[in-house]
């Protein structure tokens, strides 16, 4: 009797551990471990994500947890990733929002085909857009955006369109005489004589990067020099389409003879004010006496106590500025560009894309 | 009147006798003669005759005759000629306005007003002029009439009274005090600052510190023909003035003390602060200077003064009689600051320009 007990007890408890198995066999997208959703909620949301991943054959999931078991939030959601068989087809296509509230934090790793689609940019509007809502503790319709914003995301994407971050660079170089550094500030107008931005030019190079929300390579832009180094005219440039390096040549102007006559006199007035103060001082002899060193007693001074007392040390630390590689210089050419997206290796080593990391 | 001044005669010739600087002696300008001031003072002590040394000022009725100009004047008998001397009441020595010869007055130098120690005139009226001459030299924008017209109005060798103190001084200070090091590692500047408190506790001596005890005499002047040796003073003798202009202190010991014990707070000041070594940076916290004792010695100390006009203007010059350090203000001539900013000026302007448009034709 005794025997059977046990024995039924073992098939109760080997039954218990493989139904979370036979769960996760019957594909869930929707692992709240943080509870953040009520059942209901969670059906609804659970549902929505399947249909958009059939949709795209793109896996979409959502991961709460309140700990990441002391990894960083990459390496977390890579791994779960990687260890619970999500993702479409060979790759593994398929994204997952991970939202960690011990740390209040959002991270979304991207797999096979979702790199594509799911750019840096994308993760970052993803990460941003949820995380409004987390704040607010609006955790049912965050969920549901973050699904409604991946789908057009991927339809966009399907279509061509990748939704990303464009930008046309302008590298523009100015010459002058040999050997001359000049250094200039452009205000840069589009097409519309609109203001965009101003550009900076030291040392003959600068460059500037003009954001636009697709790919535009036949953008017309108009440079207009607002400083230059002194001496130099002042040239305005009209940058065709496809146009990305610009050279600018200017003309250094002669002297001028009233300036250099101006500012020469102006240092002669100063060094013979200073002369002739110092022969007007030769005039004057008599001053009082405030002290009377001369007749300090040699050898007098007997000192009875000397303490050089240590009080405390303090030590400041500050950073040495580093010479960053994005600094103004030649070597930069222009041209049109994406953002793109960017990979890394999980510890399985399979890739990952990813980003829209954030705190909320 | 009295009688109470001295001349000093020549044994030989019946000549009044000078202190002469250059031998250190009393000289007859008669017939040359050069007798030891030793010599003469006794010897005028051995004939004594008519000096009336007895004669005390009447102070209290000078008092009492506030009013009266006279009260500040002084009126003595010329032995030689007979004339009357009128002096102010702190002339000591002087000459007699008519016969030109020196003449010393007595209780000018007696008892309180008696001197401890004199420094005799080391250098004679030449060099005073001659100091004059260079003290006007190497100085551009003093006026050129003043140079060529200026002829020495007055000229004259005063044995100025001085206060000289000796003094005892504790100084106890504290400082905050603090280094620094500082290395790098490629990522962070470092900079180690070690922080301290220094004490110190000395005590220091001063001799002859002079102040000018003669409100006759400009203070600052007194003070810029310092210092004298004092090594070289002796024991005062009236026969030491014979031929010179004295006076008799007429600032108190104790008005002294204030100006000197402030010179010397300053000196034991820096003493005390020079005695920290070691720190890049120091700041006194506190510094306390106490005059432990002090004493004060009444001291004649040879000056020549000498007045030149110039525009309407009087200039005072002084000269140390001990060790010929000249002094005095000069005016400052408008046209030749003007003549000198104007050509200096002009010159590097010129020279700049011309360097501008070479290195710009060179293309540097």
């Amino acid at each position: 009797m005794k025997k059977l007990v046990k024995l039924l007890s073992l098939i109760a408890i080997v039954l218990m551990m493989f139904v979370p198995s036979v769960l996760l066999a019957a594909k869930v997208n929707v692992i709240d471990n943080a509870g953040l959703l009520s059942e209901n909620q969670l059906k609804e949301v659970e549902a929505y994500a399947q249909k958009i991943s059939k949709k795209h054959s793109i896996d979409v999931i959502i991961l709460t947890t309140l700990s990441t078991e002391g990894k960083d939030i990459v390496a977390y959601a890579d791994d779960y990733y990687d260890a619970n068989g999500f993702g479409y087809g060979k790759d593994r296509s398929g994204l997952m929002l991970v939202i960690d509230m011990g740390n209040r934090e959002t991270y979304i790793t991207t797999t096979g085909l979702a790199i594509k689609y799911i750019t840096d940019y994308g993760a970052d509007y993803l990460g941003k857009e949820v995380r409004t809502d987390l704040s607010n503790a609006d955790y049912y319709k965050g969920f549901y955006t973050f699904i409604s914003n991946v789908d057009a995301i991927l339809t966009r994407g399907e279509s061509g369109n990748i939704f990303d971050i464009y930008y046309n660079r302008l590298a523009i170089t100015i010459s002058g005489n040999a050997g001359d550094r000049i250094s200039a500030v452009y205000s840069v107008y589009d097409a519309n004589n609109n203001y965009i931005d101003s550009v900076d030019i030291i040392d003959n190079y600068g460059y500037i990067d003009i954001l636009t929300e697709k790919p535009d390579p036949t953008a017309k832009y108009y440079l207009k020099c607002e400083e230059i180094s002194s001496r130099y005219n002042k040239v305005d440039v009209e940058v065709k389409p496809g146009e990305y390096n610009i050279t600018i040549v200017v003309e250094k102007q002669p002297l001028n003879l009233f300036t250099v006559a101006g500012i020469t006199s102006a240092i002669g007035a100063v060094i013979s004010f200073i002369t002739c103060s110092i022969l007007k001082g030769k005039n004057k002899s008599v001053y009082k006496e405030y002290a009377a060193h001369d007749y300090v007693r040699n050898g007098s001074l007997q000192l009875n106590t000397v303490r050089d007392i240590y009080l405390y040390s303090h030590t400041s630390r500050t950073p040495i500025p580093k010479p960053s590689d994005n600094d103004h210089g030649s070597g930069f050419s222009g041209g049109s560009f994406s953002g793109g997206s960017s990979t890394h290796t999980s510890s399985s080593g399979s890739t990952h894309g990813g980003g829209g990391r954030g705190s909320f | 009147m009295s009688s109470n001044i001295k001349e000093y005669k020549c044994p030989q010739c019946g000549g009044v006798l000078n202190f002469d600087s250059f031998s250190q002696k009393l000289k007859c300008p008669y017939c040359g003669s050069e007798f030891d001031v030793d010599t003469v003072e006794q010897l005028n002590e051995a004939t004594k005759e008519t000096v009336n040394n007895d004669i005390k000022w009447d102070f209290t009725n000078d008092q009492n005759n506030e009013d009266n100009e006279g009260n500040h004047l002084r009126q003595y008998v010329c032995e030689a000629c007979g004339g009357e001397i009128i002096t102010d009441e702190t002339t000591a020595a002087s000459n007699c306005p008519y016969c030109d010869n020196p003449v010393v007055m007595l209780d000018q130098v007696k008892g309180l007003y008696k001197p401890d120690l004199v420094i005799p005139f080391k250098l004679d009226k030449k060099s005073a002029k001659a100091e004059f001459a260079k003290h006007l030299q190497g100085k551009p924008l003093v006026p050129k009439a003043f140079k060529s017209d200026s002829h020495i109005d007055e000229i004259k060798g005063v044995y100025v009274p001085f206060w000289l103190f000796d003094a005892d001084v504790q100084a106890k200070a504290s400082f905050s005090a603090s280094n620094s090091q500082s290395w790098s590692d490629g990522d962070y500047n470092y900079v180690k600052t070690d922080y301290y408190q220094l004490y110190r506790d000395g005590t220091l001596g001063f001799d002859d510190v002079p102040a000018d005890a003669s409100t006759k005499v400009d203070q600052a002047m007194m003070e810029s023909i310092e210092p004298f040796d004092m090594d070289q003073a002796v024991d005062f003798k009236t026969a030491y003035l014979a031929g010179f202009f004295a006076d008799k202190y007429d600032i108190s010991a104790n008005d002294g003390a204030t100006t000197v014990n402030e010179r010397i707070r300053n000196s034991a000041n820096s003493a005390i602060a020079a005695t920290v070594l070691g720190f890049e940076n120091v700041m006194p916290n506190s510094i306390n200077i106490q005059v432990l004792k002090e004493q004060v010695k009444y001291c004649l100390l040879p000056v020549w003064l000498l007045t030149t006009k110039y525009s309407g203007k009087t200039y005072l010059f002084a000269m140390n009689g001990q060790t010929g350090k000249f002094v005095g203000d000069l005016p400052t001539d408008k046209g030749s600051y003007a003549k000198y900013f104007l050509t200096i000026m002009i010159i590097v302007a010129v020279v700049l320009f011309a360097i501008v448009f070479i290195a710009e034709g060179m293309g540097i």
